[in-house]
Order: structure tokens, then sequence, then C-alpha cells
């Protein structure tokens, strides 16, 4: 027991509501061995990061939380310390990196001055006195800092502000910080979510760098099992409040024993392998806190629940080495491909449901150009109209041409920076493109100059949906409202007409008519993202535009979103322009994949093809980048 | 940094020249003859044309202002009747009290508002938190010249402890300066104070949900420290906003207060200038008011550029 040098025991963590408490992490216990990497993995809801930010008592400050149980470090309870003297175990014994580097980083300081800043804290604390002498020894630490976490120059670095370093950099600034004052413990919220997969990868394997070489121990917040796979030594899996299965990385990957990580494993496009037919998911949602239900608390969830777990809470089994932990009625120790299927609810016929394209061209782009101007003072315009030079700035889309057929789902895969956004904003004529370059969208030339009553044409026939629909859906509407919309401006509809249309949405969309009157708020990410399909088809437009609709969802609630798209293709025959960065996934569903960096399309392709033989080394390099959680999977439950 | 101020000279300039062109056309429309208001009621129309005249109001409207705005441009503002001598002059005479009073107030109020909009934020439910906010409600719903009447009233003529009206400069005498300001100071803060709490405590509580906030307390940095270096730098953005936007208000409430408290700033002048139509002076004083309110709205600008290095225009 002597390695075990943090611990959690019985953790409680509730929600204080005046006359109440809102349980949110219900009798937590985990402990970390020094110098190993424990993954915790589980969807939103499932109290993962209020575990650990709460049991470090930073959520103290957000939130009035009430915190019951142990949190030992090294045998001393934190959760009986005040916050001062928290204050001297943060950032010293126990580090902290946050996702989305570009929000945890003070926007108004340079690097340098937010590195030396936590180095001179910790000076003082350790009762140097020497003040210019500390600053200058902070300088020379952040220095060797930047360069231990892989930067190329980090005396340029240091000089900067967070915003002039890309999203990579800034997380590799993040994590510097942490390792300021040698921290033995890590914790890792969700480090690598936002970021491309290259960057990703690149992060990770920094990471496990770091904590090998340092003997640090490492937790690492993600809800994403692909990340789990590449870095974890033991995997935690919570869900609505409880760890429900713990065990070394191979257990969990390869035989886990409780049907919610199975369910979370297979959910992950598999990288690299085309699905035909539809994604596996995990039906219904995350409980919110306080609606638990009484058994097994995934077992409503779970087609293979059994009576027993739906009504009484299942007992803790431990492994015989104790290293195995699962909280269930009735383990799995053997997953048949049928087991699986149901599980995750696929079903072999769908597959046929799919329709084909047709030999008709509906979005046609030729040597499409696309410049952002830089900041037009009246000299550089003076210049321009007088011929001396072009319209200066980044071109985003740089001489594309392609062709997308009817009825065909044409995924649009990409990093930051890509110009696969800009591109979907042009096909929907949200952005102008430079002249000469020629668009045509549904037999309507957009390139040309048109009048209001193209445009309304236009956008009954191309409708578009954004990535995350808690802000591409007004707070302050109902449902209702945001669906009806669309309707009143592009179509000629009575009011009872709209309203009809409206519930045959939802109808299609898959949500019951009572969410008509509820504000987006109040509803899931997974319920908002089908509110914003509802809306695009309810011009009953011929081509959606979906950019990056999944990337903020769950993987259990980017499969149930990626079979409606695929059900309402053929119920509507829509056209998709899926752009994403998640090539697993586009790879996994898409007819034809573009692949675009740059501002170029450097391949497109039958998925299949670009599968098994990609042609262009940025390809490769992006198939090489996906994690994938099955690589030392047996072929259960595969299908290729 | 060096090419967004130089913009905004050239923006300076093309607000003066429209701010100066409409207020002369503006300013025709005031009934009444300058000379009549020189010569009073008893004068005879032979008198008052020929003073007319020789001040050169019977000219041609668009002569009288070319006249002017090329005085202007080389500096010249004219000559102001009632004041007896060139309007630059006179409107530089009388900017010292304005500006002390506007910087006593913009001063006074970031000082006290930034410690209690920190207080409502951080004990949103103490009693005091809430008298905060109800006074500034109230700070915010009070007309100035009501205020100042009342204060007057309770302090100056009834307790007799300050002086109900009058102005030494602090120059002159910083001591005493103070002693006659502090009326008219308090009554401009009211205003101003209040909407400056009620605008941080708003950007504080966003702020104070942000994800920087939360990495400074997990880098160990003690409560204070987070508050102070983190929160409130990144905060103070809308306050200035606030402040630049606000400032032409204050100058107005400057007015009316150097009016009420005999103080011998522009507003005072101002209000001279337009009993006895003397139309250079008014028109200076506009021009004046505006270019204080532009150079203040650069300065916003800069502050802005230091504080929040991402609109920092590369």
């Amino acid at each position: 027991m002597s390695d075990m040098f943090f611990r959690i025991e019985n953790l409680h963590v509730g929600l204080n509501r005046g006359d109440s408490v809102l349980p949110l992490v219900d009798d937590v216990s985990i402990e970390i061995k020094r110098g190993e990497t424990l993954c915790v993995v589980g969807e939103s809801g499932s109290g993962k990061s209020v575990t650990f930010l709460g049991g470090l008592r930073l959520l103290d400050y957000t939130a009035p939380i009430v915190l019951e149980g142990k949190v030992l470090l090294e045998g001393k309870n934190l959760l009986e310390l005040s916050q001062n003297e928290m204050a001297q175990v943060r950032g010293n014994r126990v580090a902290f990196i946050f996702q989305e580097a570009m929000e945890a980083l003070n926007p108004a300081y340079t690097v340098g001055r937010q590195l030396v800043e936590s180095y001179v804290l910790l000076a003082q604390r350790r009762g140097h006195r020497d003040k210019k002498k500390i600053h200058t020894d902070g300088a020379i630490k952040a220095l060797e800092l930047l360069q231990e976490v892989g930067m190329h120059e980090p005396e340029v670095v240091l000089k900067k502000f967070p915003h002039q370093l890309s999203g990579g950099m800034q997380q590799r600034v993040m994590i510097a910080m942490a390792l300021i004052g040698d921290p033995e413990l890590l914790i890792a919220d969700e480090p690598t979510t936002a970021l491309d997969v290259t960057i990703q990868a690149e992060i990770l394997t920094l990471l496990r760098r770091l904590q090998q070489e340092r003997g640090m121990a490492c937790v690492l917040i993600t809800h994403d099992m692909g990340v789990a796979s590449e870095i974890a030594d033991r995997i935690a899996v919570l869900y609505a409040g409880q760890i429900i299965e713990v065990g070394p990385i191979k257990k969990m990957l390869t035989s886990p024993q409780h049907p919610y990580t199975k369910a979370l494993l297979e959910c992950v496009p598999r990288p690299n392998l085309r699905l035909d037919g539809r994604l596996r998911t995990i039906a219904g949602n995350v409980p919110a806190p306080g609606q638990v239900p009484p058994g097994d608390r995934f077992a409503p969830r779970n087609p293979l629940a059994s009576e027993k777990s739906l009504r009484e809470p299942p007992p803790i089994r431990f492994s015989e080495n104790d290293q195995h932990m699962v909280r269930s009625w009735d383990p799995i120790t053997n997953w048949t491909p049928e087991l699986v299927d149901r599980l995750t609810g696929w079903d072999r016929s769908s597959q046929h449901r799919r329709m084909s394209p047709l030999d008709e061209v509906i979005i046609e782009l030729k040597n499409v150009n696309k410049t952002y101007a830089a900041r037009e003072g009246i000299t550089s315009l003076v210049r321009r109209f007088s011929g001396q030079c072009r319209a200066q700035g980044t071109r985003a889309v740089k001489d594309l041409s392609l062709n997308i057929y009817r009825g065909e789902f044409f995924g649009i895969v990409g990093e930051t920076g890509s110009g696969k956004s800009t591109l979907g904003q042009l096909i929907m004529d949200l952005e102008q493109p430079d002249p000469g370059s020629e668009i045509r969208v549904a037999d309507l030339d957009i390139s040309a100059k048109r009048n209001f009553t193209q445009e309304k044409k236009l956008r009954r026939q191309v409708q578009m949906v954004f990535q995350n629909p808690q802000d591409s859906l007004d707070p302050r509407r109902t449902v209702e409202q945001s669906i009806a919309e669309p309707l009143y401006a592009l179509t000629d509809l009575s009011r009872s007409a709209v309203r009809a249309r409206m519930s045959d949405m939802l109808d299609a969309v898959g949500l019951p008519l009572s969410v008509a009157k509820r504000p987006p708020g109040e509803l899931s990410g997974g319920q908002r993202q089908r509110v914003a399909l509802a809306r695009a088809l309810g011009p009953k437009p011929s081509i959606i535009v979906a950019d990056e609709p999944t990337s903020a969802l769950d993987v259990s609630v980017q499969g149930q979103i990626v079979n409606l798209l695929l059900d309402l293709q053929a119920e509507f025959e829509l056209t998709y322009v899926f752009i994403t960065h998640n090539l697993s996934l586009i790879t996994a569903v898409a007819d034809r994949v573009g692949v675009m960096s740059g501002g170029k399309l450097v391949e497109v392709d039958d998925a299949e093809t670009l599968v098994e033989s990609p042609g262009h080394p940025y390809t490769k390099k992006l198939l090489a980048a996906n994690p994938d959680p099955f690589a030392e999977m047996g072929k259960v439950g595969t299908l290729a | 940094m060096l090419g967004m101020v130089l913009r905004r000279f050239r923006d300076m300039v093309i607000v003066l020249v429209l701010v100066g062109t409409v207020m002369f056309f503006i300013l025709q429309l005031i009934p009444g003859s300058p000379a009549r208001a020189i010569l009073g009621e008893y004068a005879t129309e032979s008198q008052v044309a020929a003073l007319e005249a020789e001040l050169g109001y019977d000219r041609p409207v668009h002569e009288q202002f070319f006249d002017w705005f090329g005085g202007m441009v080389t500096g010249d503002l004219g000559y102001s009747t009632s004041m007896g001598r060139g309007v630059t002059e006179a409107v530089f005479q009388h900017l010292g009290p304005t500006l002390v009073l506007a910087l006593a107030t913009t001063v006074l109020s970031v000082a006290i508002a930034i410690p209690l909009a920190m207080h409502t934020v951080h004990k949103p439910d103490a009693w005091s938190s809430r008298l905060l906010m109800g006074l500034s409600n109230l700070g915010l719903a009070t007309p100035n010249f009501w205020l100042a009447l009342v204060l007057v009233l309770i302090f100056a003529v009834n307790l007799n402890i300050l002086p109900t009206s009058g102005y030494i400069s602090p120059l002159s005498d910083p001591l005493w300066s103070v002693w006659y300001l502090v009326l008219p100071v308090v009554v401009l803060i009211s205003n101003l104070l209040a909407l400056l709490v009620m605008t941080l405590r708003e950007s504080l509580s966003s702020e104070l949900l942000s994800s920087y906030i939360r990495t400074a307390r997990a880098k160990g940095l003690s409560e204070s420290k987070v508050q102070y270096r983190h929160l409130l730098r990144n905060a103070l953005l809308p306050v200035i906003t606030v402040i630049g936007s606000n400032f032409g208000t204050l100058l107005g409430g400057i007015v009316i207060i150097e009016i009420i408290f005999v103080i011998p700033g522009m507003g005072w002048a101002l209000n001279n200038g337009i009993l006895a139509r003397d139309l250079p002076l008014i028109l200076g004083i506009t021009l004046v008011s505006a270019l204080i309110f532009v150079l203040i709205n650069l300065l916003v600008d800069i502050a802005y550029g230091i504080i929040d290095p991402r609109v920092r225009v590369q």
C-alpha cells in the first residue's frame, strides 16, 4: 500500500440547493499509484471532472459544493484543509491542465509572465526571498520547461501572448506551467479535446514521455476511449456519478465486463475501417443528477439488462488479484457479436436503407478561391483600384474544383485552418468567393449577383447545421419558434401548415412534440442538435451542409445523430456535405471523402479507397494519427 | 498600435470639421441678434445694425462660415464679444475648472467602484451588497441638479460646513480648493460611480467563471492574487469603454454643476455665451468639448490595447 500516495475514499460531491443537496458524485473510491497513468472515461455529465476538480477543491469557488468522504494525499485528507492550505498543495504537489488552453491561459499576460508567476510563487513558498534572483531563475526555468515540452523557439514563445500561439502550442504552455512545481500528480482534464488529431497525438506522446521521465502520476479525464487507449495504464469508467468499472488497460479494452464500458468502446467509429450501414450507439442519455435509476444506473439504456439490475443496486465485484472492479449484477465475460449488436442497437439489415447517389451534379465548384482580406486601409484600397496589387490577406480556399452528386453523403475532412469550414460557407452562400470562382448549387449560379427571390430559392435548397447547437440556437426562442422561423421566411405556408410541418419535423428527428414549447437550454446536447436538424429540414432542402455537427457531442450521441442523418437522407432524398476533423467517423459513413489541407483539396476518393490506399501523404499522416482503441482487440463485433 | 493612433488622429480631424460645420449652421437658427444682446433693449435699430456691420454679422452666411472656418484651421476661433477677448484665449482660461471636475470625478469613481464591485461579486447575498446595488440604482435615477440643490441645502445652508458655491484652483491653493470641490464632485460622482459599479459587477461576475481563473487557482495562487492580478485586469475592459462613451454625458452634467455652484469653467462660460448670443464663444466651447471627447476615447482605445493584447493591430 505504500505506493498508493493518492487515494479517494467514498467521495460524495453534492450541489447545495438550499433545502436539499443534489448528488453529483456518489461514493467514488479510487487510488492512484506513483508514476501511473489513470484514464477516467465517461460521457459528459457522468461526474468525471467533478470527482477530481471537486476533490481537489477547485469547485468550491464556483458553486455551493458539499464534499464528503476522504481525498488522501499521502495520508493527509485534503477535504479538511482550508483553501489557503490547499493553495500550497495545488501547483506544487498536484498540478492541473485543462481543455482549451486558449481559454485557460490569461489573455492579458505573456506566456513568460504566466510561467514566471508560477515559479515565483513556489520559490517564495519554499522560503526564497531574493526577488530579483527568483525572477531570473524563473525565466531560466520557464525556458527549460518550454524546451522540455517540445517548443522550438522558447525565447520567442516567452514573449508571446496566448492568442498568438496555435492550439497545440497553447496546450504545451499549459503543460509547462503545470510542471513548474515538479508535481507528483498531474490532473489533465480533457487536455486534447478541440485539438486536431495530429496535434492530439503529439500532446499525448508528450504527456506520456513527461510522465515516464519524471515518474509522475497522471490522471487523464477524457470522454474518448481512443485517447485512453493511447496513454492509460489503467482505465476507470464513470457513469452517473459512480465508478462502474476499473481495470488495467488491456483488460478494459479487450474484455470489459460492464456493458457500458463495452458500449463506449464499440461506439467509437472504427479508425480506418469502413462501416456499411449505421453507427453503433447507446440509446438515451446520461440521467440528470438527482434522477438516477434505482438499480444498475446504466440498466435503462442497456438492452441486455436483467429485471433485477433495473430494480436493485448492483454489487461491486473485485477480481481475484484486486486489479479489476466492476459494479454489476451480471458481468459479461464472453462478448459474442450478437450481444454486442443488441447492446449497441446495431441491426444487420439496416445497411440496405442507404440510398445510392444519382448521376446528377448538384454542387459544382470550379476554380473556387476565397481570400480573407487583411485590414483594408485607405492606402491599400487606392493601390488596389489603381491596379498596383491584388487583395492581400489569407487565401482560405485555393483553386478548388469539385462536383458533388445528388443523394451523395460527401465528407470533407481536414484540420484547423484547412479551409473546410470556409468551403461549407461558400456552398451556403454565407461567404463571397473571389472573382473568377464558379459555384453552382442546385442549378443556381451563386457566384453571380442575385435578387431577393433567387436568394430565397437558394436558401430553400441549401440549409446548414452548425457545430455547437448550444450557440447556433437562439436561447430565447422556444424549439417551436426556432423551427418555424425559416418556414415563415422561406415558404408561403399558412400558420397551421407551419405548425403541422414543425411537428412532422420533430417527429422525423425523433423528438417528442412536448419539447416544442421549451427553450433549447432545457434540452441535452444531442436533443439540441436534433432541433437544429429539424430547423434545417423544415424548408425541405435538397442539400444540407453540416459543419462538425457531432464534434461537441458524446461519442454515443454522435452515433445517434449520424444514424438519424442516414435515415433522413433516405426519407427526404438529401445530399449531405459533412464537414469534420474526425477521419474515422467520416470514412465510416460517407460515400466519398475530400481531404483538405491548406485551402486545397488534396485528395478526393471513395471512403473505402481512401482508407485502403490513401494517395496523398497528408491523408496517410491523418490516418496514422487516428487513435485506435481496437488495436489490441479481437474481431468480436467488428464489421469491415 | 502607432498605426491605430494615426488613424484615430485622422478620424479626429474629420469629426472636428463636421462638428464645427454643423454647429455653425445650427447656431444661425438661434433667433435674436448678438448686437441686440450687447446693446440692450433700448438701443435703436440703426445702432444695432451698425454694430452688426462692425461685427460682420450682416454679411452672407457662407462668407461668415468660410471666414470662421479659415480661422479655426489656423487656431483662431474668432472674438468673443461677451468675454471681450479672443475665443481661443477665453476657452483656455475656463478649461481648467472643467478638467479638474471631470478628472476628479472619473478617477474617484473608478477608485471607489473597484472595491465596491468586488465586494458585491464576492458576497452577493450580504446585506451590504444588496444595499450597494439599491444605492446604485438610486444613483442612476437621481437627477444631478436636484441632488446638487438638496446637498447645498443640507451641508451648506443648514449645517454650514461646506461652501454653497465658488471655486479655488487647486494650483493656487490645493487645500482650500478641495473644500470647494467636495459638493460638486460628490454630485457628479453619484451618477458615474453607480454606472461603473454596475458595469464592473457584471463583467467581474462573468469573468469569474472563465477558465483562466480556474487555472490561476490551480497554480496555487492565493485568492487575493487571483482576484486582483488575473480577474480585475480582464474585467476592467468594459469599464473603460463605459468611461469613454459616458464622457460626453459627464461634460453635459458638468455644465449644469458649474452653473449651480458658480464654477468658472467651460460650462459656465457656455451659459454666459448663450445668454449673450456670443456665437463664436459657443462654437469654440462646443469644438473644444468635442476635441476632449475624442481625445478621451483615443486614450480609451490605447488603454484597451495595453490591457488586452488581443485587440492590438499587428
